[in-house]
């Protein structure tokens, strides 16, 4: 059986002001499939991520979810086949721990609707999943910068998108929780034909949870191709212009600077 | 849900004590005996003084105090920032300047309302214009924006106010701070107030998305753009009938949604009929105060609410840490 393809690109160019991201890219993203995005810094990993969100037109070329274009999907339907995991959260004003879960929950709600008892049960369940049980009272701004970033991933889960674009989802998280969360969101991708598209500054973590990979090597100049070939202390050398080395373990490749 | 319709129930219960409060305080001892009275036939001169005089004008503080009270929510939504109020992109500096030109070229009566009316909204449109310039339409350039017009705005008030001529300055230093001594129309304020409400609660919980920072709330479904543009309309409207039925009356556009943050939390859906029934509560009894605390002398309620609302809002944040 033929994998259904979740989201597509064709002949995808990104820009951003006179820099360019990516130039004619073409990539197609399975139900199952975790990518992983690596360039330098200010390569433009970010804004491709929000083009394939939906948050920013591209320069040329077209995005498909489910084959369809996706600037002719609805926005609410879109919310519910792709979520956004900020690199950053903004918190103005006041709220608390459960609020902030719950507006994951407003792509799924009808105009008038309030959120119900499966509402909160999902909630609950992303903040159990993130390992945030028992915070549900607590004010988002006494959180660690840790916790802040759990708290994202379990709106992210309350969403419930079948496409996660995470945007450096192990920022501001402990070995532990890096592993633990990536782990766990790793296998329920994989129970409910999900995908997930990280971009990251770790080419060891990418190596350890993806199984494809972007390369943006700045000028448009891009890579995609399967995790175990792309990621050579070669390539990644060129990505991010300082030698690398390649160290395989029994855990998988490990990289490190040279 | 249900604690949302208790809140509410309590508020509106607030809001009409407030109401039977202003009816029944004021000079020559009239109270609410001549309006109980009036609903069993019985007509009398103190019934007149209570629907002719006073229901008016608590009707009008009340229309007021919502109108304010909804529009600073909305407006700390739009700009992402808990200290913006309905004023701040320059809505009552421009009806000042509309209402004191006026004054100063002599107008009265209707004509001053007129004048507040038709500053608030080329303000409105003014910023607007301004703001969006070439696409970029953030939070930031929308309040430095507002910020410097309505700068612009007070230089000049501080112009006028130094033309006019004495008898007429204590009317327009009094039309600065807020006044409900004259109101126009308080029938039209409150159904100001009920039509902006009706408006901005479909928008509820998209607001409260959009709480959360433009991205997260795009990302979610919601059409951003649209649902700022109707923010910046319906926050202004709501300033500009406020200062049209009572001048710049500061603080409860500001401190309302606050205190509500505060004691009921960050739902819209519940926080924006709490702000109106809220802030309308607030103005009648800083009214009522502002007309029989120093009788027959009579205090603008713009001083009255400063008055009321500084030590509350610092109690209130002084016993809330850690946010």
């Amino acid at each position: 059986m033929a994998t259904e393809i979740l989201l597509s690109t064709h002949a995808l160019t990104v820009e951003v002001g006179a820099k360019r991201v990516c130039a004619g890219l073409d990539l197609e993203v399975r139900a199952g499939e975790r990518w992983g995005v690596l360039g330098g810094n200010g390569v433009g990993k970010t804004t491709l991520l929000h083009t394939l969100a939906g948050l920013r037109p591209p320069a040329a070329g077209e995005v498909r979810v489910l084959g369809e274009p996706l600037a002719r999907l609805p926005r609410k339907r879109l919310a519910r086949l792709l979520g956004l995991l900020p690199q950053d959260h903004e918190d103005a004003f006041p709220a608390s721990v459960l609020e902030t879960v719950l507006i994951g929950r407003h792509p799924h709600l009808g105009h008038w609707g309030w959120e119900g008892e499966a509402d909160l049960a999902c909630a609950r369940a992303a903040l159990a999943e993130v390992g945030l049980a028992g915070f549900e009272a607590r004010r988002v701004g006494s959180l660690s910068g840790g916790e802040r970033r759990r708290l994202g991933l379990a709106t992210l889960l309350a969403q419930a998108p079948r496409l996660l674009l995470l945007d450096e989802p192990t920022n501001h998280l402990d070995i532990a929780h890096q592993i633990g969360l990536l782990g766990r969101l790793a296998a329920r991708l994989e129970a409910g034909h999900r995908a997930w598209i990280m971009v990251s500054h770790d080419p060891t973590l990418t190596a350890r949870f993806c199984d494809r990979v972007l390369l943006l090597f700045g000028g448009g100049e891009a890579l995609v191709g399967p995790a175990d070939v792309l990621l050579s202390a070669g390539h990644l050398g060129r990505l991010y212009g300082h030698p690398m080395r390649r160290l395989d373990t029994d855990q998988g490749p490990v990289f490190a600077p040279a | 849900m249900r604690r949302a319709a208790l809140t509410l129930t309590l508020l509106a219960a607030l809001a009409c004590a407030s109401l039977a409060w202003a009816l029944s305080r004021g000079s020559a001892g009239i109270g609410l005996g001549a309006l109980l009275d009036g609903l069993r036939g019985i007509d009398s001169p103190a019934l007149a003084v209570i629907l002719e005089l006073r229901l008016p004008r608590a009707l009008a503080a009340f229309a007021t105090g919502g109108m304010l009270a909804l529009s600073g929510a909305l407006m700390q939504v739009l700009l992402r920032n808990p200290l913006a109020d309905p004023y701040v992109l320059g809505v009552s500096g421009g009806a000042a300047v509309g209402a004191l030109g006026l004054m100063l070229a002599g107008a009265s009566g209707w004509w001053i309302d007129a004048g507040a009316a038709g500053g608030a909204l080329a303000s409105m449109a003014l910023v607007f214009g301004i703001a969006h310039g070439r696409g970029a339409w953030t939070p930031l350039r929308l309040l430095l924006t507002g910020v410097i017009v309505a700068a612009g705005w007070g230089a000049l008030i501080g112009l006028l106010l130094s033309l006019a001529p004495d008898p007429g300055l204590r009317g327009m230093v009094f039309w600065l701070m807020g006044d409900l001594s004259t109101p126009p129309a308080p029938l039209a304020g409150l159904a100001v107030l009920a039509a902006g409400l009706l408006l901005a609660l479909p928008l509820a919980r998209a607001l409260n998305v959009l709480a959360h920072g433009e991205l997260t709330a795009a990302s979610l479904g919601v059409a951003v753009r649209p649902l700022r543009y109707a923010l910046y309309g319906l926050a202004s409207l709501l300033a500009a009938g406020a200062v049209t039925l009572a001048g710049s009356v500061g603080f409860v556009g500001l401190v309302t949604p606050h205190l509500l943050r505060l004691a009921i939390g960050a739902d819209h859906r519940l926080l924006l009929p709490a702000a109106a029934l809220a802030g309308g509560s607030l103005l009648v009894i800083a009214d009522t105060l502002a007309r029989t605390v120093i009788a027959p002398q009579q205090l603008p309620v713009g001083t009255v609410t400063a008055l009321i609302g500084v030590p509350l809002f610092l109690w209130l944040l002084h016993g809330r840490r850690g946010d």
